[in-house]
Parts: C-alpha cells; structure tokens; sequence
C-alpha cells in the first residue's frame, strides 16, 4: 500500500516519517512525497498503479491541490486512486469545491495524526 | 541705445535701469562692492526672515568681466577725447566714458559726472547736460545717496523741454523706480516704472520695456505677490525674445528662476536657470552664469540631488574666485562639500570644507562663516561622529548671533546639533537646540503654506483677468459705436460715455470683490485639503497592515503546526528510547536519540521562522523612525513577495497564481554584512507590498476572463547596476506581471495620489504616490512603470547605493 503526500512543505517528509515509523518499520504502510502538483502528476504517471492513496495540500504555488485533483478524477479513471485533501481550518470554500470534484476524504490543518492514521488503517483493512 | 545697469537682490534679481544717451547703443552690467550695504540687510531682515540666502554673493561679482571688457572701452575712449575737435563733441564722449567707468568704480564715475556737467551748462550744451545729471542720479542710487539722486531726477523733470523727446521723461520715471526699488519702497517704485512703461509703450520704445517690467516684476515678487510676478517676468521674456535681446533675456531667466523656486515650481526653475546658463555663456555675461550656478547648487541641495550640487557648487566656486570674491566662493565650496559628504566621500569634503572656513573666516560675512561651519558640523554629522559636530555647528550659530536672521538650512542645522547632544547624552542641551529647530520648521512650513495657496489661486486668478480683459474689450467696442453715433447727437455721447465709463467701474469693484472672496474660501479649502490628505495617509498605512495580517496569519501557522508535531513526536521517542536503554539495545536507543535530536533542530528552525515574521510585522507598524539601515534588499523582495501572495490567498480562496524570484547574488551579504544597501526598511517593503499587491491583482483580475492555457505570473528581479562613468552605482528592483496591463489613457496618472482603478472603498489611491513619494524623496531614487493592454505590467524602481 502506497501512499503519496503532496506538500509544498519539504519537513512534511520527516513529520510522516516520524509519525508512521512503526507502520513504515512494519511493512504495513509505505510513503512516496512530492512537493508540488506537478511533481505529484509526474510521480503518478511513473508509478500507476502503485499509489492507492494521494494526501494532498491545497494551498501550493503553481498547480493547486484543487487541480491536481480535479486531473487525478479525470486522467486515472480506472480505477482512480483515493484522494484525500488537507484543508485550512474553516475555509468551506475550497472544501465544497473539492467535494464537487470527487475527493473521497477531508482533513482539516493543523492534521490530527492520530484521527488519519485511523482512517489509513481502516481504508487499508477494507 | 541704452545702457542697462544691473545689479542683484536677494537670492540674486537684477535691477535694469536704463538711461538713454544720444548715438550710443552699449548694454554693461553693473556691480556693487562686495560688502553687505546696510541698506541691503534691512532689505532682507524685513521681508525674508526664514529663508534668507546667502545674498552678499550677490553685489560685486560682474565687475572682473565687465572690467575687461570695459578697460579696452576706456582706452578707445580716451583716444578719441583727445583728438574731439568740438566741446560738444568731448563732453558726448565723456558721458560715455562715465557709462563705462559706472562698472568699474562708482565714485570716478560720480566725480567725473560733476565735472561734465558743469562744463556742459557753461557752454548750454542741452542733451549733454541731460545726459550728464541722468548718469549721476543712477550713480547715486547704487552709491546709495538718495537725496542727491532725488535732487537731480526733480531737476531733469523741470527741465527737461516738454514733449521734445518723451523717452528722457521715460528715464527719468525709470530712475525714480530704481531709486525706491533699492530702497524697498516698492509702491512707489511702481507708480513710477507704470509712468515709464506707459510712456514707452504709447511710443514703441520696446528696447526699454523688457527691463521696465523685469524691475517691475522684482517689486511684486519681494513683496509675496507671486502671479504678478510672473506675469511681468514672461512678458518681458516674450519682449527680449521678439527683440532677439539675448542679454535682456539671460536676465529676465534669472529673475524668472528665483520667482518659479519661490512658488515651488522646481522644475521650471531649473529649466530657466539653465537657459540663463547657455545664454550667459553665448553673451560672455559671467555674472548670469555665476548667479545661475550658485542658485541652482542650492536648488538641487533642496532636492538632494548631491552630484549636482557639486557640480554647480564648483562652478560656482571657481567662477567668484575669477572674480575675486572670497564670499561667493566660500559659500559654494561649503554647499559643494556637504554635496561629497552625503556620497560618502568624508576626506575630500572636509578638505574641501577647509578650504571655505578660511575663505569665509577672512570675508567677515557672518552668513558665510555660519554656512561654512554649518557645512563642517553636517560633514561629521553624517559620519556619526556626534561629539566632533558639535563645536562646528556651535560656532555656525555664534556667527549668526544678534543679527536675527536664519541662513538656509538653519532650522536643520539646529535639529541635527540636537541630535549630536542626545547621541552624546547631554539631553538638556538636546531639547533646547530641538525647540529652535521646531520653531523654524513650524514658520517655514507657514510660508509654505502661503505660496501652496498662492500657486492654487494662480490659476483662478489668471481665468479671472481673460474675462476682465473680455469684458474690457467688449467695452471699447462700443465706445467706438457711441462715438460714432454721437456725430450726430452731441449731447446724448457724454452721457452714454459716462454710464458706460461707471458700469465698467462697477463691473471691475465687483469682479475684484469676487476675486478676493474666492481667494479666501480657495485657501481655506486648501488648509482641509491637507488635514484631510494627512488622515488618508494615516489610514493607508492603516490598510496596508490590514493586508499583512491576514498573510501573516497564514505564514504563522505552518511553522507552528511542525513545532507542535515534532515536540510532541519527541516526547514519544524519549519514552521509546527509555525502553530501548532498559532493554540494553544501545545501538536501538542511539538512532532515536540522532531523531531526537533532528527533530529538536526542526523545532528551532520553525521557531524562528515563526519569529521573523512577527517581528517583521512589528517592523512594519512601528512609527516611522526616518532611518536608513543597511539591508538585505534580496531578503527584503522575498519576504514582502510571499507576505502579499499569502495575505491575497487568505483573503481569496480562489486566488492562484505563481510568483518567481530572480535575485543577484552581489546584492546578498556576505558573513561581513557587505553587499547590503542603505535604505528605509520598512518605507520600502510597504512601497514592494504595494506594487506585489498590485501585480496580484492584475493577474487575477484577467484570470476571471482569460482561458484554461493562462498561467498568472508575478515575478521579481534585483540587479546591481555597476556605475557608468561617475554616475553612482544602483540597484535596480523589477516587479513583473503577467496581468491586464494598465490602458495608455491611465499610465500616466498612477503615481497621482487619490488615482484609483479598483471598485470603491477597496483602495485609498494613496499606495502608489506614497510609493513614489518614498522612491523619488526619501531615498533618491527613481521609478517608473511600463506596461502593454492585455500582457502585462513592469514596475522598474532605482536605488543609488
């Protein structure tokens, strides 16, 4: 299980590696970073069929994670990986707006690491 | 034919005089002694206490040219007295010969005046004894001798015969207005020079009236009535012009200039100036040239333009030491060493400064030795060194002392000697030289505000005088009718006359009541106008934090959301590392202490980025200190560029767009702090906000329209601009973007203040005049912008380092 976090924050690396170093110790869970919306793009065409999950900033300079999205729905149809996006807190805005564009899931900043590990585990186990 | 006798004021007006002598047609300049009249410092003391130049530059300068020019003169002239073969003949040429002499030294001129005079009456030679008592009433009033001046113009007015030739009544008139003019009694001299222009324009004598309304013009600028001034001083240009008379014309500039500095039109003043230059140096008139150096040397002070002051203040120099005068040249050395202190060269402007203390100490000028010392003070001053200031500035002001006028740049003289005794902790001393200074400003800026009013009113005034005029001619127009009606009816043409005469009285007494009325509420206007502009200048200064907090808001958050993950992640692996140690996997235990240990690196580093931008925006709603402090300039461009993206993007989530930086390593300090550049950290980061801001702007503004394929851009650019060839090296900001553009109709206004494009209540149209406010006075720089409909948006702004 692959999943990929699109960040234009390069510590978010070292963060996700700290905070799943049992599951990354484990096997049970495996990480691929990108820092931007076109890195991701690329990462994704490379890897196609390795990422099962995107977790995803919206807030990037260049492509944002709202577009980013919208051309993962589109381009990846068969079947399209599970896109999760990172919104700020209480902008409802680009909350209804990633809705419309089919992004399976929500969190909100400042990320609650225990909530989303618990959502990784069970989108695993199902 | 005339001769024409010049010498200056204040801030360097000529006076023109002519007196008319049969077959002669010289133009000389005339001079006076070096030394301050008494009447002259009277002059000044009454009318200018504040801003008072340094004026005994003034009075003696043309006398080396002209008396180069004038010795070949005297020679000839001495040649051809010797052979005159009648008396008439020899007392025409010694009148001449006294024409000539006036430049060179006024009391021959006299004595010899005396004498033709009497030769001419014993043999009853009419025009060379009118000749003869006209030269020796102009030769009395620059003597000062006015009873003796008035004496002789009372007895040209008896004998002059009536109606022989009217242009030696002109002169006399002429010479009356001279005489009250020097003695500042300008109401007279008006009366008499409207007599002579009167005179002179019945009869086409166009020769005499351009210097009839220069004099004229000198009356109404003395006394702060700037329109009139004006009027009569391009009247008399537009004369000289016609006339070809480059010379009258180089002086006419000269007056000009001073009038157009006077209401604060630098720009003409210097266009003016410089004309005067060219001219004078086409004519060979050395003083136009030297006036017009040392007037501009101070105006570009005033606009701190340093290269150019010391330029002209060196011209200035070198010319009034031709001349022989230590005062003009002491002065100019003063303003052209102040000039190399503020470019940083320290050791040739004190060696500099030297050299005008001496000059100065030896002229027994107490407004040269103040400005000398002052300049001396300024030099350490902007080097900081506070405690060696101190004792110049003392002595500049002990120079003034009891003679209660203000030299330029006397307020800033005491504001910076308060300032070296508050750097040195002697706070008394600090607040009592702060209270002189704040005296001052508090009475410039009143006359400031009188010539502001004065240059608003112009206009008004000037529309008021076509209609008038209007109005007037209409009335000739039917004067001429009822004349020709009352060819047929005698008696009914007085009194249409009449009515007509009084209803154009009546007309005229209610347009001057209009007129003043106006006047009024137009300077009551203007004074709201500025309290009204300082409050908006408040209030965008205001809104601009208004717009960084909400970036700052953004910017924060990441930083702290790593600092809490990562010290919470910490406490986590000490507790696993505990384990590991109890467990006896040291090599387990030592590879969480190396995470620990980065992790408590990351917390530091976020810490502190959250740090810098706290103070950054303290930085930017601190008051206003005024202080330049050596920057990184390429620092300064990032942190203003994502301040504006994230204050944008937390407003309008919707807002995207991609910014670029393309920074010049020189410019980037090294560990030494070299490469920074001296500025205003927080004026120039509010003036980058605003023009980022601005970029954004655009770009989203034509994101709402363009297509899928438009990618928004804003970019920024620094550059070191190496120095060509003596001009100053420069850095150069430039703030692309890829937005709307702004229309040709509009580019032009952008910088005006309250000019505002967007919807209202979103901007204050202060941000970009504020902007250039900042770049253009407080910094010395320039800024300019370019921009194409529909591609796009290039702000270029100029710093000297």
């Amino acid at each position: 299980m692959k999943i990929l976090v699109v960040d234009d924050e390069k510590d978010i690396q070292t963060l996700f590696e700290q905070r799943f170093r049992r599951e990354i110790k484990g096997h049970e869970m495996e990480f691929a970073f990108a820092f931007s919306g076109e890195e991701a793009l690329a990462y994704i065409n490379k890897h196609e069929h390795e990422v099962v999950l995107i977790l995803s900033d919206i807030n990037m300079p260049g492509m944002s994670g709202l577009v980013l999205l919208e051309k993962i729905k589109h381009l990846y149809a068969v079947p399209p990986p599970i896109v999760m996006m990172i919104t700020a807190y209480g902008d409802s805005e680009n909350y209804n707006k990633a809705i419309q564009l089919g992004a399976d899931d929500f969190l909100t900043k400042p990320v609650d690491f225990v909530l989303l590990k618990e959502k990784l585990k069970h989108i695993i186990h199902v | 034919m005339f001769s024409c006798e010049i010498f200056a004021l204040e801030k360097n007006i000529y006076i023109h005089t002519q007196v008319t002598i049969h077959n002669e047609n010289i133009c000389f300049a005339f001079g006076l002694p070096s030394q301050l009249s008494p009447r002259m410092t009277k002059f000044k003391t009454m009318l200018f206490p504040v801003r008072l130049k340094i004026s005994f530059l003034v009075f003696c300068t043309v006398l080396v040219c002209a008396t180069h020019a004038q010795n070949n003169k005297l020679d000839s002239l001495n040649q051809l007295i010797a052979k005159a073969k009648t008396d008439t003949a020899r007392i025409n040429l010694i009148n001449k010969r006294i024409s000539a002499l006036s430049t060179i030294n006024l009391d021959s001129a006299i004595y010899y005046g005396l004498q033709n005079l009497k030769e001419a009456q014993r043999i009853k030679f009419y025009r060379g004894e009118l000749n003869a008592r006209m030269k020796l009433a102009a030769n009395y009033c620059f003597k000062g001798n006015y009873d003796a001046a008035r004496e002789d113009l009372a007895y040209l007015e008896k004998f002059i015969i009536p109606g022989k030739d009217s242009s030696d009544i002109s002169d006399v008139y002429s010479n009356y207005g001279l005489m009250y003019g020097i003695q500042s009694k300008y109401d007279s001299s008006l009366k008499f020079y409207e007599k002579a222009v009167g005179i002179n324009e019945r009869n086409g004598y166009t020769d005499k009236l351009s210097s009839n309304y220069s004099n004229i013009a000198i009356g109404y600028q003395q006394t702060g009535n700037y329109p009139m001034a004006l009027q009569y001083q391009q009247k008399g240009l537009k004369l000289a012009e016609k006339r070809n008379d480059e010379t009258d014309e180089a002086y006419l500039l000269v007056n000009l200039a001073n009038t157009y500095e006077d209401i604060g039109d630098t720009l003409k003043a210097e266009q003016a100036y410089l004309k005067a230059v060219k001219l004078g140096i086409k004519k060979d008139l050395k003083n136009v040239e030297l006036y017009a150096y040392t007037n501009l040397s101070s105006l570009y002070t005033n606009l701190k333009k340093w290269e150019k002051t010391y330029e002209f203040g060196m011209k200035a120099a070198e010319l009034g030491g031709a001349f022989g005068d230590q005062g003009i040249k002491a002065a100019s050395l003063s303003k052209a060493a102040v000039a190399l202190a503020n470019q940083n060269k320290f050791e040739e402007a004190v060696n500099l400064d030297r050299q005008a203390i001496l000059l100065a100490d030896s002229s027994n000028q107490p407004l040269n030795i103040s400005q000398a010392y002052a300049a001396m003070g300024a030099i350490f001053f902007l080097q900081k060194k506070y405690t060696e200031a101190i004792p110049f500035y003392e002595k500049n002001f002990h120079a003034l002392k009891g003679s209660d006028i203000y030299g330029e740049g006397t307020g800033n003289s005491y504001k910076e000697l308060s300032e070296c005794y508050e750097k040195t902790g002697n706070y008394s001393k600090a607040l009592a030289n702060f209270k002189i200074a704040a005296d001052i400003a508090d009475s410039i800026k009143r006359r400031e505000n009188i010539r502001k009013a004065t240059e608003l009113s112009m206009n008004f005034e000037f529309e008021k005088k076509q209609e008038i005029q209007a109005a007037e001619k209409k009335k000739q127009d039917e004067i001429a009718q009822t004349k020709q009606t009352a060819l047929l009816v005698g008696l009914i043409l007085t009194a249409i006359l009449a009515l007509v005469a009084l209803n154009g009285y009546l007309h005229k007494q209610r347009a001057n009541r209009l007129l003043l009325l106006q006047q009024q509420k137009t300077e009551a206007a203007l004074a709201e106008l500025e309290a009204a502009q300082v409050q908006l200048i408040q209030s965008e200064k205001m809104a601009s934090l208004g717009e960084l907090t909400a970036g700052i808001a953004h910017e924060i958050q990441n930083p702290l959301n790593f600092v809490n993950n990562f010290s919470e992640i910490s406490n986590e692996l000490i507790d696993e590392m505990n384990e590991e140690l109890n467990d006896g996997n040291f090599d387990e235990a030592r590879s969480i202490s190396k995470n620990i240990k980065q992790n408590l690196e990351k917390i530091n580093h976020h810490g502190k980025r959250a740090d810098a931008i706290v103070k950054g925006m303290l930085m930017h709603s601190r008051k206003n200190t005024e202080e330049k402090t050596p920057t990184d300039i390429n620092a300064l461009c990032d942190e203003y560029l994502r301040l504006s993206y994230y204050g944008l993007r937390a407003k309008d989530k919707s807002f995207k767009a991609a910014k670029e930086l393309d920074m010049d390593d020189s410019l980037t300090p090294d560990a030494e702090g070299n490469g920074k550049i001296m500025i205003n950290r927080q004026d120039i980061g509010r003036v980058l906000l605003n023009i980022f801001n601005n970029a954004f702007y655009a770009v989203t503004e034509k994101g709402k329209t363009a297509g899928e394929d438009y990618k928004p851009l804003v970019s920024a650019q620094t550059k070191k601009i190496a120095p060509l060839q003596g001009a100053q090296a420069k850095v150069e900001i430039t703030i692309k973007d890829n937005g709307n553009g702004i229309p040709q109709n509009i580019v032009d206004k952008i910088f005006q203040p309250f000019f505002t494009t967007k919807p209202t209540g979103e901007g204050t149209g202060l941000g970009l005049s504020l902007a250039y406010d900042i770049i253009t006075k407080n910094h010395n720089g320039a800024i300019s912008v370019k921009s194409k409909e529909g591609e796009g948006t290039v702000f270029i702004i100029e710093l000297p380092v």
